[in-house]
C-alpha cells in the first residue's frame, strides 16, 4: 500500500489489524468537546459565546423568532436575566465548593477525573461568559441600533437558560461522586482508556519503525555504519538541534527526492526513524555515497513533518500509576477484596497489551 | 512492555512484599492468582514472550516469603500454605500446556511447545532450588510430591519409534539417512517432556547430595527428600554426560546456584554443575546399585568424554571411601572395600562403553576419504615451517649458484622424512571427528634441519682446509689469510649460534662490525645473523658438526646447490605426500609391535581386528625435497676453535 503520509498508513494498519484499540478512541466531536473543558480553554469558550451570540442575532432562526417583545421588555428583562444569572451562580459555586471538600476519595487523581467528567471549566467559564454578554447588552441598550438590542436580548436569555442546563448536569456528575464506587469504576474505565492509548501509542512506533524499514528496502536503502559515518564527517554529526518530535514523513516527496539525488550512488540512512521518537536533525537522515568520497546529504528537511516536544511531553494523567500507587496502600492494609479489584484491572491491561502486539 | 514502561511490575512486586509484611495469607493469595492469570491467558494467546517473563511467579512469591521470614525469624501456617500451593500451580500449568487441553494455540509446533514447557520446568527447578536453598525441606517435600504427580511423558509416539527402529535395521549405505535424522529430531521433540521432567528430578536430587556434603542438610531431611525423588528411578548415563558436556550456563539456572552466602566484596566462584552432578551420579549409581552404564552411541560427544568420566569417578570413589561414615546409610554401605568393588563394576561398565565408541569413532575416521580442503591447509603449514628453516637454501639464492637438473639422469639425494603418525588421519578429515593435531607441521622445519645438516656433511668431508686457532677472531683471521692467498674474497661465515659469541677480542677488532639492526631484505636471509667480518656476513647454523667450527667460504665460487623439482608442493621443490594406511602397512605395524596396539591404556586386550582398526586412524606423512650439494672449489677454510670455553 503506497500513501504520501507514514502516518496514515500506520494508522490504516492499526485501524485493520487492532479493532480493539480503536473502539475506544475519541471521535472528532468528542475531540472538540474534550479540548473546551480543559483548564486553559477559557478563551475558547469566550469566542464561542461571542459567535453564538452572533450568529442568532444575524443569522436569527425561525424557531427562536416566535417570541415577540414590545419596545420596553427588553431592558426589563435583561437587567432581571443578570441578577437572575449571578444569583444562581454564586449560589451553585458555594454548594460545589462544598461538595468538593467532601469527596468520598479525596485524591488528585479523582479531582482531576471528576473536573474532567463534569466539564467544570467549561460549565463555569461558560456562566461567566454569559453574565458578562448580559451585562455589556444591557450596557449597550442605548447604544445600539433600533432592532439588535432586542434580538440579543432573546439570545442572552436562550443562553441564560442553557447555564441552567449546564448546571444541573454538574450537580449530577458531582453528586454521583459522592459515592466511592462509583468513582472506583470511573477510575478503573480512565485507567483502561489510558493504557489502552499508550498501547495504541506504542503500536504507532512499532509499526511506523516497520513499513518505514520496508520502505527504505525497496528502495535499496542500507543503514550506515561507522566506516560511512566516517566519511560522512564529523562537522555534519554535530550539527544537532534540539530535538522535535517526528510526527510524520512524507513518503513521496521523499520518494521524488530519492530518485533525483545523485543516481548511481549507494544512499545509506543514519538511524532507523520511526513515529513519536525524538530526532535531532532528519536533514541528515540520508546520505547517498559514491567510492570513497560522501556527497552531501540529501535535503530532506521538508519532507518530516516535526512536532516541538514541549507541548507533548505534557502529562496526560496517570491514572495507571494511581493504582500501582493504591497496590501498595491495600497490600499493607491487608484489604483483599480492593486489591483483587485492582489486580483485575493489571491483567486486563496485560491481556490488551498482549493481544495487541505488532504483526 | 508496557509493564515496563510503566513499572506497572516493579509495583506489583514491591506491593507483594508488603503485602507479605503485613502477614496477610488471603492478600499473598491474591497476588497468586494474579499471576496465574496472567500466565495462563499467556498460554491461552500461545504468547512465549510474555509467558516466559511471569512463569517464575512461584519463585518470586517464595522470596519475598523466604526473606520475611529469615528477617523477622518467625513462619506461620497460613503462609506455609500459600508456599505449599505454588508447587501445584506449577504442575497444573505443566498440565495445561499438554497438547490434550487445546489450551496452547493449536497451531504452534512441537519446538515452540516445548520451550514453553522448558520454561515452566525451569520455573520448577528454580522454586526448588531456592527452597532448598532456605533449607525449607517441609514444603521442598511437598512440592516434590506436586512434581511427582506430572507424568512421565505427553507423548510416547510409538510408531515413530517402530519406524525409526526399522529404518535404521535396513538402512543399507545410508539411503534412508534423510529420514532417520528427521525422525531423530522429531522424536528429540517429544522427548522433550520426559527429558525436562528427568532433568529437573535428577538435578535436585545431585544438588542435595551436594548440600548434604557440604552439611548443609541433616541426613533424616536428605534420605526422605531422595526417597520422594526416587518414586521415578531413572538410567541417567546420558544425563551425567549432557551435564558434564552442555552449556549449562543457559539451561535451567544450575550455573547460579549456590550453598551459602558470599560477601558483597570478596571473591568466591560458585559451585560447577559438572562437578557435582558427577559426584551426585556416582553416589546415586552405588545407592541404587545401578552399575552398569548404557549411553546411546551419539550421545556420548568428544572421544575423550567417558575416560574423563572415568577419572572423576575415580576421584568420587576415593572421597566416598574416605567418609564412608558419613555417607553409609546414603549409598546403604558401610564397607569402604565393597564401596570400591561396586565403583570397580561401573568403572568396567563405562570403560566398555568407551572401547564400543572409540571403535565406532575410528570406524568413521577409517571409512571418511581425505579431506582435499584439509590436506591443502597441512601442506601449506608445512611450507610455510619449511620456507622459514631452510637456511642454507635461502644462501644459495642470494647467490644464485644453483642447477635444475630435473630432466637429466643424475641421481640426486632425497631429503625428507617418511612418517607414520599414530591416530593422525583426524586432521584430514572433515566431519564431526576433524581434530588439529599441533606440531606436525613441525615436519617442514625438520627437512629445512636435514638440508643444512647435508650441506655441510659435503662442505666437511673435506679435511684439507682445515686449520686450527684458539679465538674466533683468531680463526677468522687465518682463514682469510689463507683464502686472500688464493686470490679469494670470503662472503660468508657459519658459526654455530650457540658456541659463538662476539668476545671482547673480537668486538675490538676494526673488521668486525656487530650489525645492531637486522639485515635488509632479512626473510631470504638464514633467520640467525651476528654481523659483519671485513665485509662477509657471519651467520648462526643450527647444526652439530658447525659445534666450536666455522666455516668461512666465497660461497658463490666455492658450492653449488643442485636440486629437482616434483610435480606437488612448493614452487615444485618440496613435495608433500599425504596418504592413509594401507591393508599391508597395517599387519606389518601389527606384526612389529603387537603389544603396542592390542593393549588399551586401561590395559584391555583388544582384537586383532580392533586393534588393525586403530592402526587404520593413522596416516603416512611423506615429505621430501630432491637436493644435492656439490664443491666447486676448494678454496673456503674451515677453523676449528681448539680450546673454547667449555660451558
Amino acid at each position: 500500500m503506497s500513501s504520501h503520509s507514514l502516518r496514515k498508513g500506520v494508522l490504516h494498519t492499526i485501524q485493520s489489524n487492532h479493532p480493539a484499540l480503536i473502539a475506544d478512541r475519541y471521535s472528532w466531536f468528542t475531540k472538540i468537546i474534550l479540548s473546551l473543558t480543559q483548564k486553559n480553554s477559557w478563551w475558547k469558550v469566550i469566542l464561542m459565546v461571542i459567535a453564538i451570540l452572533t450568529i442568532g442575532t444575524w443569522f436569527p432562526v425561525k424557531f427562536f423568532q416566535v417570541i415577540s417583545f414590545k419596545p420596553v421588555t427588553p431592558s426589563l428583562l435583561i437587567d432581571q436575566r443578570a441578577t437572575n444569572l449571578a444569583t444562581i451562580i454564586s449560589m451553585t459555586i458555594a454548594v460545589i465548593g462544598f461538595l468538593l471538600s467532601n469527596l468520598s476519595i479525596k485524591e488528585p487523581q479523582t479531582y482531576k477525573l471528576l473536573f474532567e467528567r463534569s466539564k467544570l471549566y467549561f460549565i463555569i467559564y461558560y456562566s461567566l461568559t454569559v453574565i458578562g454578554s448580559l451585562i455589556l447588552i444591557s450596557t449597550l441598550r442605548d447604544t445600539l441600533p433600533g432592532d439588535l438590542f432586542p434580538k440579543l436580548v432573546l439570545m442572552g436569555t436562550y443562553m441564560a437558560v442553557s447555564v441552567l442546563f449546564c448546571i444541573g448536569y454538574l450537580f449530577k456528575t458531582i453528586i454521583s461522586f459522592a459515592s466511592a464506587s462509583i468513582i472506583q469504576q470511573e477510575l478503573v474505565r480512565v485507567a483502561k482508556i489510558e493504557a489502552k492509548n499508550k498501547i495504541y501509542i506504542q503500536l504507532i512506533s512499532a509499526y511506523g519503525a516497520k513499513q518505514l524499514g520496508d520502505w527504505m528496502n525497496d528502495r535499496q536503502l542500507i543503514a550506515s555504519s561507522p566506516g560511512i559515518e566516517q566519511l560522512v564527517g564529523q562537522s555534519s554529526l554535530n550539527g544537532l538541534e534540539r530535538p522535535d518530535l517526528l510526527y510524520d514523513i512524507n513518503l513521496e516527496k521523499l520518494g521524488q527526492h530519492l530518485a533525483t539525488a545523485k543516481t548511481g550512488a549507494q544512499k545509506y540512512y543514519r538511524t532507523a526513524y520511526t513515529l513519536n521518537v525524538l530526532i535531532p536533525d532528519p536533514g541528515l537522515f540520508i546520505y547517498p555515497v559514491t567510492g570513497t568520497a560522501s556527497k552531501k546529504a540529501v535535503p530532506l528537511r521538508n519532507c518530516f513533518t516535526l512536532k516541538a516536544t514541549n507541548r507533548l511531553m505534557e502529562e496526560k494523567g496517570d491514572f495507571v500509576r494511581y493504582f500501582a500507587r493504591k497496590l501498595e496502600e491495600y497490600s499493607e492494609a491487608g484489604n483483599a477484596k480492593k486489591l483483587s479489584e485492582v489486580l483485575d484491572l493489571f491483567a486486563e491491561i496485560y491481556d490488551l497489551e498482549m493481544k495487541n502486539q505488532p504483526v | 512492555m508496557l509493564f515496563d514502561t510503566n513499572n506497572i511490575r516493579s509495583s506489583i512486586s514491591d506491593a507483594l512484599k508488603k503485602a507479605v509484611k503485613s502477614r496477610s495469607a488471603e492478600t499473598v493469595d491474591e497476588y497468586v492468582s494474579f499471576y496465574r492469570n496472567l500466565v495462563t491467558s499467556s498460554i491461552r494467546e500461545g504468547n512465549f514472550t510474555y509467558y516466559k517473563e511471569f512463569i517464575r511467579f512461584p519463585s518470586l512469591v517464595y522470596s519475598a516469603i523466604g526473606s520475611e521470614n529469615k528477617r523477622t525469624g518467625f513462619t506461620d501456617v497460613a503462609m506455609n500454605k500459600v508456599v505449599d500451593m505454588l508447587g501445584l500451580h506449577l504442575r497444573e500449568i505443566i498440565f495445561l500446556l499438554n497438547p490434550r487441553f487445546n489450551l496452547l494455540k493449536n497451531n504452534v509446533g512441537a519446538e515452540l511447545r516445548n520451550q514453553f514447557y522448558y520454561e515452566a520446568f525451569a520455573g520448577f527447578n528454580d522454586f526448588l532450588y531456592k527452597l532448598s536453598r532456605a533449607h525449607e525441606w517441609q514444603a521442598m517435600k511437598v512440592a516434590i510430591g506436586y512434581f511427582n504427580g506430572l507424568s512421565t511423558g505427553d507423548n510416547d509416539a510409538t510408531s515413530l519409534r517402530l519406524e525409526l527402529n526399522g529404518l535404521e535395521r535396513q538402512n543399507i549405505n545410508g539411503a534412508q539417512n534423510d529420514r532417520i535424522a528427521q525422525l531423530k529430531e522429531q522424536l528429540f521433540q517429544y522427548d522433550a517432556f520426559g527429558r525436562l521432567r528427568r532433568h529437573v528430578n535428577v538435578g535436585i536430587k545431585y544438588w542435595l547430595y551436594f548440600l548434604y556434603e557440604q552439611h548443609s542438610i541433616d541426613e533424616d531431611n536428605l534420605l526422605l527428600l531422595i526417597a520422594q525423588l526416587e518414586q521415578f528411578r531413572y538410567n541417567t548415563a546420558e544425563d551425567v554426560i549432557f551435564f558434564r558436556t552442555a552449556d549449562l550456563r543457559t539451561y535451567m539456572g544450575w550455573d547460579n546456584w549456590d550453598f551459602e552466602d558470599h560477601e558483597e566484596s570478596g571473591f568466591y566462584s560458585p559451585p560447577i554443575p559438572g562437578n557435582w552432578m558427577t559426584k551426585g551420579f556416582v553416589i546415586d549409581s552405588i545407592r541404587l546399585g545401578n552399575l552398569s552404564f548404557k549411553i546411546p552411541l551419539e550421545k556420548v560427544g568428544a572421544r575423550y568424554e567417558l575416560k574423563l568420566l572415568t577419572d572423576a569417578l575415580n576421584e568420587e570413589a576415593e572421597y566416598l571411601a574416605r567418609n564412608i561414615t558419613q555417607w553409609s546409610r546414603v549409598l546403604h554401605e558401610s564397607d569402604p572395600d565393597a564401596l570400591l568393588d561396586k565403583v570397580a563394576t561401573l568403572r568396567a561398565s563405562i570403560a566398555a562403553s568407551d572401547r564400543i565408541v572409540n571403535q565406532h569413532h575410528d570406524r568413521d575416521i577409517v571409512a571418511a576419504p581425505l579431506s582435499d580442503e584439509a590436506q591443502a591447509a597441512f601442506k601449506l603449514a608445512v611450507e610455510q615451517s619449511w620456507a622459514e628453516h631452510c637456511d642454507i637454501r635461502k644462501l644459495f639464492d642470494q647467490f644464485s649458484n644453483k642447477m635444475d637438473v630435473s630432466g637429466a639422469s643424475r641421481l640426486l639425494k632425497r631429503v625428507g622424512p617418511n612418517s607414520f603418525f599414530e591416530r593422525a588421519k583426524i586432521q584430514f578429515i572433515d566431519g564431526p571427528h576433524f581434530s588439529t593435531i599441533h606440531g606436525i607441521e613441525d615436519l617442514g622445519a625438520m627437512v629445512g634441519r636435514w638440508e643444512n645438516d647435508l650441506f655441510l656433511e659435503v662442505a666437511f668431508a673435506n679435511e684439507n682446509i682445515v686449520i686450527q686457532e684458539t679465538s674466533y677472531l683468531k680463526a677468522f683471521e687465518s682463514c682469510f689469510t689463507r683464502m686472500n692467498k688464493a686470490a679469494r674474497t670470503p662472503t660468508i661465515i657459519l658459526v654455530h649460534p650457540a658456541d659463538f659469541v662476539a668476545d671482547r677480542e673480537l668486538a675490538a677488532s676494526k673488521r668486525f662490525s656487530r650489525n645492531q639492526g637486522r639485515l635488509e631484505d632479512s626473510d631470504n636471509w638464514p633467520r640467525i645473523y651476528f654481523g659483519v667480518f671485513d665485509g662477509a656476513k657471519i651467520f648462526g647454523i643450527h647444526a652439530e658438526r658447525l659445534r666450536n667450527r666455522v666455516l668461512v667460504t666465497d660461497f658463490g665460487a666455492d658450492f653449488q646447490m643442485l636440486y629437482k623439482t616434483s610435480p606437488e608442493g612448493m614452487d615444485n621443490l618440496l613435495s608433500v605426500k599425504i596418504e592413509t594406511v594401507s591393508d599391508e602397512l597395517a599387519n606389518n605395524k601389527l606384526a612389529q609391535n603387537p603389544d603396542k596396539w592390542m593393549t588399551t591404556e586401561n590395559g584391555e586386550r583388544l582384537s586383532r581386528e580392533e586393534a588393525l582398526l586403530l592402526i587404520k586412524t593413522s596416516i603416512v606423512i611423506d615429505i621430501e625435497t630432491i637436493v644435492d650439494f656439490e664443491i666447486k672449489d676448494d678454496k673456503y677454510t674451515i677453523g676449528i676453535i681448539s680450546n673454547a670455553p667449555v660451558l
